[in-house]
């Protein structure tokens, strides 16, 4: 049974008012701290391993504790250290002197930016945690510039949010979120503390952050990559990727798995007895499209940016504009799957200005770079049976015959977004820690 | 000459002898669903309808339904929520459905997750069908609006009636095809569709759509277990549909033509089409 956070306060207080307990309790703490310092020390990135273990097994009881210690040390790695006045603030202050001393404030942080990574991603293969945290209250997110978090909401360290879980757009359950991710972003935050921001450790925060949105998108867990982007975005505006993945974030609202989500008047979160809160597929749309065209406005050849607001375009009906946005990108260099989804995205604009035959090409170039991509397939079906081509149009739906276990269609894992190169992208952030 | 895409052939081959054509050519066929308070209104004859082209009265020929054999496709949803007792409601259903056929009759099976597979063309082998049933193997998302337009599409280049049943308990997430590009193949197609939700009307408002433009029906189910005896109703229904055929006349070929059906002097409700496609000579297949 978890205390009520009341009671939990008020015997805090009773332990703060005994010098011997508030003792014990500062050098559990720094005990906890040292345990911490040396996990990060000990683990290899991209690896689940007992260092990995140790921070991800940790309870919310264990988390408490450790708090107050990695408050001190976060705030002393980049302070002049203070003349220790007990036993735990000597300890604490003697990890501090050893970061700075090997490997350095800025590798230190990364890496242990990287244990709570791993911790979360290796989630299935690490010991879980005892879910004895007491229930935490939905906290708005932070407005504002230079608000990034709400400061009524807990400390990062103690984090302990919720999220529905959806399955084919129903609403199935909620899961315990990691807080491992608001830690980790904290850790960012500190790794880009200082006034001037060593150029390694800049590069490190945006690929860590494009990574990490990556990852989520990946395993489909959009309310992670909600905070995580909404805080990115706070962090480094002007970075053309994190522009870039909190527009893909925002399409995916508008896409129809959660617009499906939210039609659905019997899909309600259980935590608060209300309709499934997603915003409209215009609003999520016009988001997306303003997020898409910043990132056009910082790096102009982001083709995926280009293509993807192609397809924004074509939804609200604005066919012209998206051709011209997918003529744009064809014309550029382009990977497999944003040139499949550029001439997709350019059979339907064509398809809404009437040219069926322009339509045609388009999904017929598309199937040729994934010549069973059923989305193709039916758009150059469709696009035939338009043109009143009759045996074209079914012998398209004919090569649909294949076994659908060895088809493959990009257009199914849109919503994956930056996540189709997740294990690149995190590969990429593991070797600005290699050791 | 004007032709409803797939309508070129009205006449069944086996059972061409026993129908009520006259010795006209005949391009356009409409089923026709006629009820009253009571039911299903049998017994009218090509003096009871009306029918308007364009809003130009046609002279239509009624089919005797029951001499023309029904092509059944099952378009199903195999998405990952149809798990346990949805799925062997389901394909209880399915089973239900194809043993209502006759031997003349055929059926098609066409599945849909998130990848639709035309597992069974139209075929008189009823057995295939029951068995491809038996093999559903639920998972994935739902793509309801591909589904449904491959389904469409195996009445094409087919002759004869199309029912083609469409259910789904869930919303479409994966589709590539607009519900308006369905909606305009099923104008150029010739089926009549029965969409079987297990969900609330606001998610099925485009099955719905698909079922008025196509004379068919949405209908609703509280729970898996209704769903047999909604296919054998369905079938049902679709007996006792009326078949008029007609050749246009006094409207130009092409573009959309709006077909408005009465019975004059009887009070009833119809269901059918709304209209179809036609198309030039110079674009037939």
């Amino acid at each position: 049974m978890n205390p009520h956070p009341g009671i939990a306060a008020a015997f805090a207080a009773l332990l703060l008012a005994c010098p011997c307990a508030a003792r014990a309790q500062d050098e559990a703490s720094a005990a906890a701290l040292q345990q911490w310092v040396a996990a990060v020390r000990e683990h290899k990135p991209g690896k689940p391993d007992a260092a990995a273990s140790t921070v991800a097994s940790m309870s919310y009881a264990e988390r408490r504790q450790l708090h107050p210690a990695m408050e001190t040390f976060l705030h002393d790695l980049h302070s002049q250290t203070a003349r220790s006045r007990s036993p735990a603030q000597a300890q604490i202050l003697e990890l501090v002197r050893s970061v700075k001393e090997n490997p350095g404030v800025g590798l230190f942080l990364r890496r242990a930016v990287i244990l709570h990574t791993d911790a979360a991603v290796y989630e299935s293969r690490l010991p879980s945690p005892p879910d004895d945290a007491p229930a935490q209250p939905v906290y708005p997110p932070a407005t504002g510039p230079g608000s990034r978090r709400n400061p009524l909401a807990p400390p990062p360290l103690l984090s302990n949010e919720r999220f529905l879980v959806q399955s084919d757009a129903r609403v199935v359950g909620t899961t315990p979120a990691t807080w491992h991710w608001p830690f980790a972003r904290y850790l960012v935050d500190q790794l880009l503390a200082p006034a001037v921001v060593p150029q390694d450790d800049h590069a490190f925060a945006v690929d860590w952050y494009h990574a990490v949105a990556a990852f989520l998108f990946a395993i489909g867990n959009h309310g992670d990559a909600n905070d995580h982007l909404h805080y990115a975005i706070k962090v480094l505006p002007d970075e053309a990727r994190v522009v870039f993945d909190l527009g893909c974030y925002d399409e995916i609202l508008g896409l129809p798995l959660y617009q499906a989500l939210s039609a659905d008047p019997s899909n309600r979160n259980p935590m608060t007895q209300m309709a499934v809160g997603v915003p409209s597929e215009t609003e999520a749309d016009a988001e997306a499209e303003r997020m898409f065209r910043r990132a056009l406005e910082i790096e102009p050849g982001y083709a995926e940016a280009r293509v993807r607001l192609a397809r924004l375009l074509d939804e609200r009906g604005r066919y012209d504009e998206a051709a011209e946005q997918v003529d744009r990108a064809l014309a550029g260099t382009l990977d497999r799957v944003p040139s499949f989804f550029a001439r997709l995205f350019g059979g339907r604009a064509a398809m809404g200005r009437g040219r069926f035959d322009d339509a045609l090409a388009h999904y017929v170039a598309a199937s040729k770079i994934y010549p069973e991509a059923q989305s193709a397939l039916l758009g150059a079906s469709h696009a035939a049976m338009m043109a009143s081509d009759v045996p074209a149009a079914l012998s398209y739906v004919r090569r649909l015959a294949v076994d659908p276990d060895r088809r493959v269609d990009p257009w199914w894992d849109y919503g994956r977004g930056p996540g189709r190169a997740v294990d690149e992208l995190l590969q990429k952030v593991y070797a600005l820690v290699a050791r | 000459m004007l032709v409803a895409l797939g309508l070129l052939v009205l006449l069944v081959p086996s059972v061409a002898g026993r129908q009520k054509f006259s010795s006209r050519t005949l391009g356009v066929r409409v089923d026709v669903l006629v009820t009253d308070g009571r039911g299903p209104v049998a017994g009218l004859t090509n003096r009871d309808f009306e029918l308007r082209d364009n809003g130009v009265v046609q002279r239509v020929d009624v089919v005797d339904a029951a001499d023309v054999p029904v092509n059944a496709v099952l378009a199903l949803d195999t998405s990952g929520s149809i798990n346990g007792r949805r799925r062997s409601d389901l394909v209880s259903a399915g089973e239900a459905l194809i043993d209502g056929l006759t031997p003349v009759d055929r059926a098609g099976l066409t599945t849909f997750n998130h990848a639709v597979t035309p597992k069974i063309p139209l075929t008189s082998d009823l057995r295939a069908v029951r068995s491809a049933l038996q093999s559903i193997e639920p998972t994935g998302q739902t793509s309801i609006m591909d589904g449904v337009y491959v389904a469409l599409t195996s009445t094409l280049d087919q002759s004869g009636r199309f029912l083609i049943v469409v259910c789904t308990d869930g919303s479409d997430t994966t589709s590539w095809l607009e519900p308006s590009e369905v909606l305009s193949a099923a104008k150029r197609a010739n089926g009549v569709i029965y969409a079987v939700t297990a969900a609330d009307t606001r998610r099925s408002l485009a099955l719905k759509e698909l079922a008025d433009t196509t004379g068919g029906q949405a209908m609703q189910v509280k729970s898996s277990a209704e769903l047999r005896a909604t296919f054998e109703r369905i079938l049902t229904e679709f007996r006792s549909r009326y078949v008029l055929a007609y050749s246009p006349e006094g409207v130009p070929p092409g573009g959309f033509h709006r077909v408005e059906i009465s019975v004059p002097r009887r009070r009833v409700t119809i269901k059918a089409r709304t209209g179809y496609i036609g198309v030039e000579a110079s674009k037939q297949p």
